[in-house]
């Protein structure tokens, strides 16, 4: 039911920053900031067949927290780098990122909403560059994290819960597919949309510790004639609604084709996606 | 070819006043790191800027694997200030001083002019530049780089 009107909802009414079900109330959770009109609600209820109940977000997706789509930065520089791709926790519930495993291991965290802070790589063990993934997990113990993403940087306060993650493969959930219709935020090119080409690209010569070794069918391939990508995105989330898909690795020269590292690898490093907590 | 046979005896005589230089990049391969004779430690970029002269010995070239253009190209992003490190050129990017490899055959360093040339543009020491391009550990790349280059990290770049 969300999935079939998320996008007429996020569309139509750029306010509407979430979109949840609430299992314990049985009911559409939406979180607005500001407060919709009343017709505005009344016209989303309709699209639903079960009970909607609106919140207020207000300042809450502008705390100062960990999130995905947010730029990094090398320690002590105000240029981007990188670009966070989802929060996520390590099994001690220490508050992180995953961003591509190319990026380097200590930025600066650039949070919109509040000064910066230091993110690093805690061990090699979170780190995966290899013919299969190009992730790593970067934390901050002393850090909240809060589950959602920056889903366009040219646009303020452009922050969205996330929600769950879709695979590449049929190991639950609904699985990517050719086609599939899928946008991307980074540091540098901002947002920008395109189709899954290839689910199990077969890239040639772009992966390893050298960037010039051998890749699995593991990769995703995203094309579009909107499509946009640029140096300092690698990292970012590519995300359809609430849903994150994968994480920036890069691109071919105008980005005619885009590559990410499918949410599937995350486990690989031992560590969970963050979700918003309706 | 009387110039040419001047500048390769200034070579010669080079290395054989210049015992600290190395030659640091061969490898079937191919990266391209630079190279330059090791000075006592490595200066900031917009000091080196007013050193001129006591950086003019610096010599070397850059080695690289060939460059490939029908692979993706990873999007990391290194934006800073030229600078030498040790005997590597590097980029100078808040308080990281990173080393780096760019991977194009044509690219050297210019020592008398204290310039990164590439096939098509030069960037002088503590110019503002910025690459594409991935960080790796510098371990993981086959090829020799100085102890004097003291980053653990190397970024292999191309310019955006």
């Amino acid at each position: 039911m969300i999935a079939v009107n998320k996008e007429t909802i996020f569309n139509d009414y750029s306010d509407v920053q979430a979109i949840g079900y609430s299992e314990i109330d049985g009911a559409i959770e939406i979180a607005m900031h500001p407060v919709l009109s009343g017709s505005a609600q009344t016209a989303i209820s309709n699209l639903f067949t079960v009970p909607v109940q609106f919140e207020a977000s207000g300042s809450d997706f502008q705390r100062h927290a960990i999130r995905g789509g947010v730029n990094l930065n090398l320690p002590g520089s105000s240029q981007f780098d990188c670009t966070a791709g989802f929060p996520a926790t390590d099994s001690s519930n220490n508050a992180g990122l995953v961003t591509a495993g190319h990026c380097d291991n200590v930025y600066d965290f650039d949070d919109p909403f509040g000064p910066t802070f230091t993110v690093s790589v805690p061990n090699s063990t979170k780190e995966k560059v290899d013919a299969d993934a190009d992730i790593q997990f970067m934390s901050n113990s002393s850090q909240t994290i809060e589950g959602t993403f920056v889903y366009d940087k040219a646009v303020p306060n452009s922050v969205r819960a996330l929600e769950n993650k879709v695979s590449v493969g049929n190991t639950g959930g609904t699985p990517t597919v050719a086609g599939t219709y899928v946008c991307h935020n980074g540091a540098n090119s901002g947002y920008s949309c395109g189709n899954v080409y290839d689910r199990y690209w077969n890239m040639n010569n772009s992966c390893g510790q050298t960037g010039t070794g051998f890749c699995n069918n593991t990769y995703v391939q995203v094309k579009g004639s909107n499509l946009n990508c640029a140096p300092g995105d690698s990292g970012g989330p590519w995300y359809y609604g609430q849903s994150a898909y994968g994480v920036h690795v890069g691109g071919f020269n105008g980005c005619s084709t885009a590559a990410y590292t499918s949410t599937d690898w995350i486990a690989s490093l031992n560590v969970s996606l963050a979700y918003y907590n309706f | 070819m009387y110039h040419s046979l001047i500048i390769i005896f200034e070579v010669i005589l080079h290395f054989i006043t210049n015992p600290t230089i190395k030659i640091c990049g061969v490898l079937s391969l191919t990266l391209m790191v630079s190279c330059a004779v090791p000075q006592s430690s490595p200066p900031e970029a917009e000091s080196v800027l007013s050193q001129a002269d006591t950086v003019s010995e610096r010599s070397g070239y850059l080695v690289t694997y060939a460059k490939q253009d029908n692979k993706i190209r990873r999007q990391a992003r290194l934006t800073g200030y030229l600078t030498l490190d040790g005997s590597c050129v590097a980029v100078r990017s808040g308080s990281v001083t990173q080393i780096l490899a760019l991977p194009e055959s044509s690219a050297k360093w210019a020592d008398d002019a204290l310039e990164l040339i590439t096939s098509d543009n030069s960037f002088g020491l503590g110019q503002e530049v910025s690459f594409g391009g991935f960080h790796t550990e510098k371990s993981a790349i086959d090829i020799y780089i100085p102890d004097s280059c003291d980053s653990e990290k190397i970024f292999i770049g191309y310019l955006e």
